[in-house]
């Protein structure tokens, strides 16, 4: 009872800073910005090629592709990356699939496969950062901690809270994604086929063999599923580092330094295989889905899943031990 | 003094940080309906003891008791009969004063939910709680907080430094609400280096210096106790003066302005007059100079008020 009303209390206070306003508010213009631009990318591209026939722009890829697979400078990922491109749309040509036709749901695909490394953590850490620092700094928290109620359970009714914040941002995310870039394609195209059952190795070796295709909207489902469960990660990651530093500036850049070096950890130090533990270079779940090489060598779909959950639960309980020992001095 | 249980009971505190010792021996008892003082010049360990009489530091040893629960072991019932304000209100700016309350409120249950518009009527704050607490003035920030501290319906008050950055009609207006709270039976326990305020305020007293408390006790008994001076107006001084000095504490007498002061108990204050009258001397006033707390302050601390 009075736990739900902690949680409440919580959601609630979020809800009411500006934070949380900002945060949408950016969203919905990256939204409208990437619409955008994809949509004059499309047809400066159309008029390069001459048509607008998507069978001539998939093949001018292929090609492009292969051409770039002869250059001796290329890593063994970069080859994988493009060896995938390849067979992807050899598969896509055979099977007459669309990979390009255009719809809000393909936008939101698009989004959520990209964002999911840098953009939407970067949305959740600015959350979770503020979730426990704040109090600290502006000794909110002394409130909080001499009403009764034990600690634990303040933290724990934090943490939920956050749970919830991160849902709605991803609630957020898809609404805003298909409402806005409708505007610029339309709203059709949830049945769609998308590929999937690619197999890559970070060696470049793909596998065909078990391809099939589902329908966008379950794919959707699938990304935006896996995409919550990364945000989650992050969010745990994010919590501890809010409870350890008194300052929400300090924890979010704390954060954002950890997520960047990450991402650039990926696609500069490929030959650091142990990087792969790291929570940061895991966070393109839905890769596995569509097939692209996993940035290193080693990993795999329940790997990735291990090393973010086993990290999320670590954040947790150090959160939770560090909490309800500290000392609140002034 | 005290009936029964003191609400709060305070045994043998100690609070160990980094090696130091900044707490190092504080024990006193506050009594139900009793407004007690907690003085000390910064730096003393006031702080720090309120921070642990509130769960919010763990103390090394010592035991303190709220009600007869047991703080440590006890946590979650000890501090149901607590309301405080640690250092500043604690409020969200960018929340309103409704909001503020009824936020602690829906952490303390129905109850206290149900106390909201009663308490933020004590504070004499209705018209004002439907705006952002950023708008609110420094002294609405004050009586915010208070209202904070009352909807848990506590047995005991604990205030730290409650009237820094507060105008005099603030601090005038604070002492008369505390005051009618004490009559109403709950127990006051306010930090301040502030002593002419404490006097005004508070039944009894604690000084606290170097992490210890060095003196306890009413605060008219500490005051007559400090009031040790007596200011003498005498003709003619000069068969008077060699009469006091015999009968002063220490044998010295000082001019002041309307006659000659020096230190002495009762009994040599009747000694010295009936001298005086068989010598002929005219009496026209005996007055013993009633010391303020800061005497008593600056006598048991020995200066250095911070």
């Amino acid at each position: 009872m009075i736990f739900a009303h902690l949680i409440a209390n919580e959601v609630m206070k979020m809800l009411r800073k500006r934070r949380f306003q900002v945060v949408l508010l950016i969203l919905f213009a990256l939204m409208a910005v990437f619409s955008y631009a994809e949509k004059q990318a499309a047809n400066t591209l159309a008029r390069q090629l001459g048509t607008a026939d998507w069978h001539v722009r998939l093949q001018h890829q292929i090609t492009e592709a292969t051409n770039r697979l002869r250059s001796p400078l290329l890593s063994a990922a970069e080859k994988a990356g493009l060896q995938a491109t390849i067979q992807e749309g050899q598969y896509e040509l055979a099977h007459d699939i669309n990979p390009y036709a255009p719809g809000a749901p393909s936008f939101m695909k698009t989004f959520m496969d990209e964002g999911i490394t840098l953009l939407v953590p970067l949305f959740v850490i600015v959350i979770a950062s503020d979730m426990v620092s704040s109090e600290l700094s502006g000794g909110t928290i002394k409130m909080l901690l001499t009403r009764g109620v034990s600690r634990a359970k303040v933290l724990a009714s934090k943490l939920v809270a956050l749970v919830l914040l991160v849902a709605l941002l991803l609630s957020a995310i898809a609404v805003s994604s298909y409402l806005i870039s409708g505007l610029f394609f339309g709203y059709q195209g949830w049945g769609l086929p998308v590929l999937m059952g690619f197999h890559t190795t970070a060696s470049g070796t793909v596998d065909v063999g078990h391809v099939y295709t589902v329908p966008q909207w379950k794919y959707l489902c699938m990304t935006f599923g896996l995409g919550f469960f990364v945000c989650l990660c992050i969010a745990c990651l994010s919590f501890m580092v809010s409870t350890l530093v008194q300052s929400t500036a300090s924890s979010m850049g704390i954060m954002m330094a950890a997520l960047i070096a990450g991402t650039l950890l990926t696609t500069l130090a490929t030959s650091w295989t142990a990087a792969k533990y790291l929570p940061v270079v895991n966070l393109q779940l839905s890769g596995y889905l569509n097939g692209s090489p996993p940035p290193l060598a080693g990993m795999t779909f329940s790997f990735s899943l291990c090393v973010l959950l086993i990290w999320a639960a670590l954040a947790i309980v150090v959160s939770f031990l560090v909490f309800t020992r500290r000392d609140i001095m002034g | 003094m005290m009936v029964g249980e003191p609400v709060l009971s305070v045994t043998g505190l100690q609070k160990r940080v980094r090696g130091r010792l900044i707490v190092k021996d504080v024990s006193f008892e506050v009594g139900e309906g009793e407004i007690f003082g907690f003085l000390g010049p910064n730096g003393a360990g006031k702080t720090t003891t309120i921070r642990m009489l509130v769960g919010l530091i763990r103390p090394t040893a010592g035991i303190i008791r709220i009600s007869g629960h047991n703080l440590q072991s006890n946590p979650q019932e000890a501090l149901r009969q607590v309301g405080c304000i640690v250092e500043n209100p604690d409020l969200y700016p960018y929340l309103t004063g409704y909001e503020n309350l009824y936020q602690l409120a829906w952490m303390q249950g129905p109850h206290a939910v149900a106390r909201i518009a009663e308490v933020a009527e004590r504070v004499r704050l209705s018209d004002r709680l439907h705006d952002k607490v950023r708008t609110y003035s420094l002294g609405m920030r004050q009586r915010l907080g208070i209202a904070q501290a009352l909807l848990g319906n506590p047995r005991l008050l604990i205030l730290d430094e409650p009237t820094n950055g507060l105008d005099p009609a603030g601090i005038h207006e604070l002492r008369a609400f505390l005051r009618t709270l004490a009559a109403q039976g709950l127990s006051i326990f306010i930090s301040s280096h502030l002593l002419a305020e404490m006097e005004l305020l508070c039944d009894r007293v604690a000084i606290i210096r170097d992490g210890r408390v060095i003196r306890t006790g009413d605060i008219r008994t500490l005051v007559a106790e400090a009031s040790t001076d007596v200011i003498w107006r005498v003709e003619p001084l000069d068969v008077a003066w060699p009469i006091l000095c015999r009968h002063a504490t220490d044998g010295r007498l000082t001019r002041v302005e309307g006659g000659v002061r020096c230190t002495m108990s009762d009994e040599q204050v009747s000694a010295a007059t009936l001298e005086l009258a068989e010598r002929g001397c005219k009496l026209f006033e005996v007055a013993r100079q009633r010391a303020s707390l800061e005497d008593v302050f600056l006598q048991t601390t020995g200066g250095g008020l911070a």
